[in-house]
């Protein structure tokens, strides 16, 4: 027998969906009044990507840089890595993607988010508001307490999903190596937590594939807009 | 001085040790469960143990915590000593020693870790670490996890036992894995325990490992004995048989861990549990008619066909 062959991915998987509940819940509880700080930061990011896209090209990096290396120190490094050996790699792979961001901020280009405002298409807010604004809903809305809510800039799948759907707005070329890391993230968080049965794996799983041909689609009409005479 | 099991083994007095069994209540072995002989010191441990893979990896959750606490109390009362875990494992071996402190039961604890890890050099300082997490003066077992980097583990590992440090050396393997190299290993290396897995749907040890270890004088730990919960919550949906009786299991769990423990090789069957009520039916299982050849074939062939 092929030893690899015998492994399924829950094998790898070393906690309960109970205890990643809890996880979630006593980080809330440590960090009670950020959620509402990393809310403010989502909707500023938008607003300023719409009202003010000059500005928004180093303001959000910022964002972004700081939230990763948030997520990276206070959830992954401190309380994930508890239960989740991988955690511990994810919290650096997190650090790194933040401090990238904060270098990008300090290009005059920055990451060049262009949120079509106007003729914004629903798919593209749905893709945007999801992670930023509604995924902390998915608990509740699934029979999990409020407690568990996963807030955008504050635990690690909410966060990898929002930058994705930012990045699939951006111009700068870079974009496709700051989706690396996220993408990565999502698949595999998204793989490990379904084999809980936790109801926000099927979000993300779902979201992620939309959120990636986004960012072709979008990629393909800017390369033909670029070469059109 | 209190002297306890771990004492007296170190002196090299298995006997005495053997006598002083392995717990409190180990003295009323009457009253208790099913004990079973560790054939290379004679020391006695009772046939259902602990595992703590995913179910102690909780964090630093106070209630969570709280309630594995629970789970260890209601183990120690039934009788039960071996709990077994792994630096794999998360924060299990620290919350194993929350509830050892918590319950005053350190003394009392047949402690089984494992070493886990590639580099050669490291076992000595990962048991040490382990050791410290759990609060337990030594191991009564460390296990070469997996057989990973088996050579030079079980060297440190035998040094530590003839220093007196450890009181037995074993290794481990789960899912059906590398039967042949543990096979090996069980003829070659004077080993004291081997870790498998063993239930009424995973019989591969039964061809050759289960009776190498009976002729070579080997315990044997039994690891997923519900398959990691799958086997138990499947047959959960069947009506328990009116057979079950005849071997006075009344749960499906109770009729899985005596066929594991009817086997004459095995020496302790380790599950894992969340609950109270659960780990008391697991070590109440180590009782009492176990069923025989016959009977045992019943459960593998009512269990295939559910
Ligand atoms: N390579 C290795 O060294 C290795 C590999 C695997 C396992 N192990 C060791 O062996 C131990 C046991 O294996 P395991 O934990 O993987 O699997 P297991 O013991 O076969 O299954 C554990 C599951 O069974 C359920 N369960 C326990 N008692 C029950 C009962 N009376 N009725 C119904 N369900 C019951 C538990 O759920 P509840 O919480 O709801 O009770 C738990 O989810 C591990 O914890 C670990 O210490 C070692």
């Amino acid at each position: 027998m092929n030893e690899w062959l015998s492994y399924r991915l829950s094998d790898f998987v070393m906690f309960s969906a109970r205890v990643y509940e809890r996880q979630i819940e006593l980080y809330n509880r440590e960090f009670a009044g950020l959620q509402i700080l990393a809310l403010c930061l989502a909707v500023t990011m938008i607003w300023i990507c719409l009202r003010r896209p000059t500005l928004a090209n180093r303001i959000v990096p910022v964002i972004l840089g700081l939230g990763w290396l948030w997520v990276a120190w206070s959830f992954l490094w401190r309380r994930y890595a508890e239960i989740n050996l991988l955690a511990e790699y994810a919290a650096i792979a997190f650090a790194l993607e933040g401090a990238a961001f904060l270098v990008l901020a300090l290009r005059k280009r920055g990451v060049a988010v262009q949120l079509p405002s106007a003729s914004m298409s629903s798919l593209a807010l749905a893709v945007i508001a999801l992670p930023l604004f509604f995924y902390p809903l998915i608990a509740p809305l699934t029979g999990s307490p409020i407690a568990a809510a996963e807030f955008f800039l504050m635990t690690p799948d909410p966060t990898a999903l929002g930058t994705l759907a930012i990045l699939a707005f951006s111009g700068t070329r870079l974009r496709w190596l700051l989706m690396i890391a996220p993408t990565l993230w999502c698949a595999l968080s998204a793989a490990m937590l379904w084999t809980l049965d936790l109801p926000s794996s099927r979000v993300l799983a779902a979201a992620l594939p939309v959120v990636l041909i986004l960012a072709v689609v979008r990629g393909l009409r800017r390369t033909s807009a670029a070469s059109s005479p | 001085m209190k002297t306890n099991r771990r004492d007296l083994l170190k002196l090299g007095v298995a006997a005495g040790a053997a006598a002083l069994g392995p717990l409190r209540v180990g003295a009323q072995e009457t009253s208790g469960p099913l004990m079973r002989s560790i054939p290379s010191s004679d020391v006695r441990i009772p046939a259902v143990g602990l595992g703590s893979w995913i179910t102690f990896n909780v964090g630093d959750d106070p209630v969570l915590l709280a309630s594995c606490a629970d789970v260890m109390e209601a183990f120690f009362a039934a009788g039960g000593t071996v709990i077994d875990s792994s630096p794999m494992y998360g924060s299990s071996q620290a919350t194993i020693g929350y509830g050892l402190e918590k319950l005053n039961r350190s003394d009392d604890v047949f402690a089984a870790d494992k070493v886990w890890t590639r580099d050669s050099d490291a076992g000595a300082s990962q048991l040490e670490l382990s050791r410290s997490r759990w609060g337990v003066p030594d191991f009564d077992l460390a296990q070469v996890h997996n057989l990973l980097a088996w050579e030079p583990h079980l060297e440190t590992l035998f040094a530590m036992k003839q220093a007196g440090s450890l009181l037995h050396v074993g290794i481990t393997t789960s899912h059906g894995r590398r039967h042949g190299e543990m096979e090996a290993i069980m003829g070659s290396q004077p080993i004291d325990f081997v870790q498998l897995t063993y239930n009424p749907v995973d019989r591969e040890a039964e061809e050759r490992l289960l009776p190498m270890a009976r002729e070579r004088g080997i315990a044997v730990l039994v690891n997923r004995p519900f398959r990691g919960g799958s086997l138990a919550d499947h047959l959960a949906r069947e009506p328990l048989p009116d057979w079950a009786t005849d071997i006075g299991a009344s749960s499906w769990a109770q009729i899985i861990l005596k066929y594991i423990l009817s086997h004459s090789a095995v020496t302790c069957a380790i599950p894992a549990t969340t609950r109270i009520d659960h780990v008391q039916e697991n070590v109440r299982a180590a009782s009492d008619p176990l069923p025989d050849e016959a009977m045992r074939q019943r459960i593998a062939d009512h269990i295939r066909s559910v």
